[in-house]
């Protein structure tokens, strides 16, 4: 468990696109560009509700402080053109498996780009290259048709689908499609 | 919508078949059981190694009964006519989606009777009447055919599977089959 290294704190993605921790954008940017989204990322992602508030942002980036560098969870602040645009996330690092998740989500303005499928390839790269994980998955829900296609596009399988999983903004239940890639598999994608 | 470990300190499958906190089995007991299945288990089970040692168990069961009240994992021992059999263990109180999982090990000498099928079967109707989960997962090998037996028998759905998720004893990865049953398909 203590033999993972700490994810970077920040990322080049490509000229006009790098990867911060998620708290150093101020929650109020953080707050409006959520508020400006939610319900669009309410209809996948559980912390978009409808009551969902500035001081929900600031405690989120507080949260995010404190556990950045530890094992669990970091969240990064994906910043488009100097803009803050959306966030991704590595989940459940210092598992003993060394499995990871990643998740994300962008900006309306932001969508359909490519952006988030070339912030994913970015850290794939940090977690196999740095983090020398097994495998990194992705889920999501199974009519989120968007997402899917980002880990589709990236080159991960789809291993199943887990029935009533995720919880959405409305407090309702979506059936998961998982998605994973494992190093071999990567490694052969890179050659 | 709540769920409150823990689960009862014994459980009386039927009449053949008791479960009772893992941790109230004495640890040689424990340690010799494994001891004596070791190649049976290690094959899916990647803690049934050979150095697996009597204080580790102490250890466990120390740490399992000081967490019994709150823990987000309840295991049993298997007592079959009385004989320490194998254990059973369900975890996933704390889900948001009141979805547990359950798992198992059972004895070689004590395989073939139901022993498990019926464990399960218990656990499950507890988790869904008293503890109003929406879901039970199980989770196999694709090569352990006996494990996967359990929840076909006992209507599961398949769910596909996840890679290399689990390692055997000789510390290679084991991909999982996944099956799962909610409370709306369950027969009681
Ligand atoms: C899921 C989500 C992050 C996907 O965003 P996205 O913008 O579609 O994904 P990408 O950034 O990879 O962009 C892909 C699109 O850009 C296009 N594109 C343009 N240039 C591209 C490039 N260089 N590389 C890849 N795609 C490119 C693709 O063709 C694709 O377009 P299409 O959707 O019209 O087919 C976004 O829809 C979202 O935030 N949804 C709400 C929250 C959510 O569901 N999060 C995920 C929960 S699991
Ligand atoms: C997995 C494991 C618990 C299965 O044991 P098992 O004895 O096959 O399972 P059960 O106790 O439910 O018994 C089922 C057998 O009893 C028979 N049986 C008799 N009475 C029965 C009853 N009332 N109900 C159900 N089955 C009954 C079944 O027909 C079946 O027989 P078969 O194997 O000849 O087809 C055991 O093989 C084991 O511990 N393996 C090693 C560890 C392991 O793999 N654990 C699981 C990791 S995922």
């Amino acid at each position: 468990m203590s033999d993972w290294p700490v994810p970077p704190d920040e990322m080049v993605v490509d000229d006009e696109t790098r990867l911060r921790p998620v708290f150093e954008s101020p929650p109020e940017q953080m707050y409006s560009l959520i508020d400006a989204n939610r319900s669009r990322l309410g209809r996948y992602l559980q912390f978009a509700t409808p009551e969902y508030s500035l001081e929900d942002a600031r405690e989120y980036a507080r949260q995010c402080r404190d556990k950045w560098g530890r094992q669990g969870e970091q969240s990064y602040a994906i910043i488009h053109g100097g803009q803050l645009a959306g966030t991704i996330g590595i989940l459940r690092f210092g598992s003993d498996n060394r499995a990871v998740e990643i998740g994300y989500w962008i900006g309306v303005e932001f969508e359909g780009r490519g952006i988030v499928t070339a912030c994913v390839e970015k850290m794939l790269e940090m977690c196999f290259d740095r983090l020398a994980v097994n495998q990194v998955n992705i889920g999501a829900a199974v009519d989120n048709r968007r997402s899917r296609a980002v880990a589709e596009r990236a080159g991960f399988r789809l291993d199943g689908v887990t029935r009533q999983w995720l919880v959405n903004g409305s407090g309702g239940l979506d059936d998961m499609a998982r998605y994973s890639m494992l190093r071999n598999e990567w490694l052969e994608l890179r050659r | 919508m709540s769920i409150e470990p823990p689960l009862p300190t014994e459980i009386q499958v039927d009449d053949e078949i008791s479960l009772r906190r893992m941790f109230d089995t004495p640890a040689e007991e424990v340690h010799a059981l494994v001891h004596r299945n070791m190649e049976h288990l290690g094959r899916f089970l990647g803690w049934a190694t050979p150095d697996y040692g009597l204080e580790g168990v102490r250890e466990f069961q120390r740490n399992k009964r000081a967490k019994w009240s709150k823990s987000e994992e309840q295991g049993y021992s298997i007592y079959f006519k009385d004989e320490y059999v194998g254990a059973i263990g369900m975890r996933g109180f704390d889900s948001p989606v009141q979805a547990a999982s359950i798992g198992y090990w059972l004895s070689e000498h004590a395989q073939g009777s139901g022993v498990m099928t019926r464990s399960v079967a218990a656990l499950i109707k507890l988790g869904f009447e008293a503890y109003d989960l929406n879901q039970v997962i199980i989770k196999a090998a694709p090569e352990n055919i006996r494990s996967r037996a359990i929840p076909e028998r006992l209507g599961f759905t398949a769910t596909g599977a996840e890679r290399q998720m689990a390692k055997n004893a000789k510390g290679e990865y084991l991909d999982l089959v996944t099956y799962s049953l909610l409370k709306s398909e369950w027969a009681g």
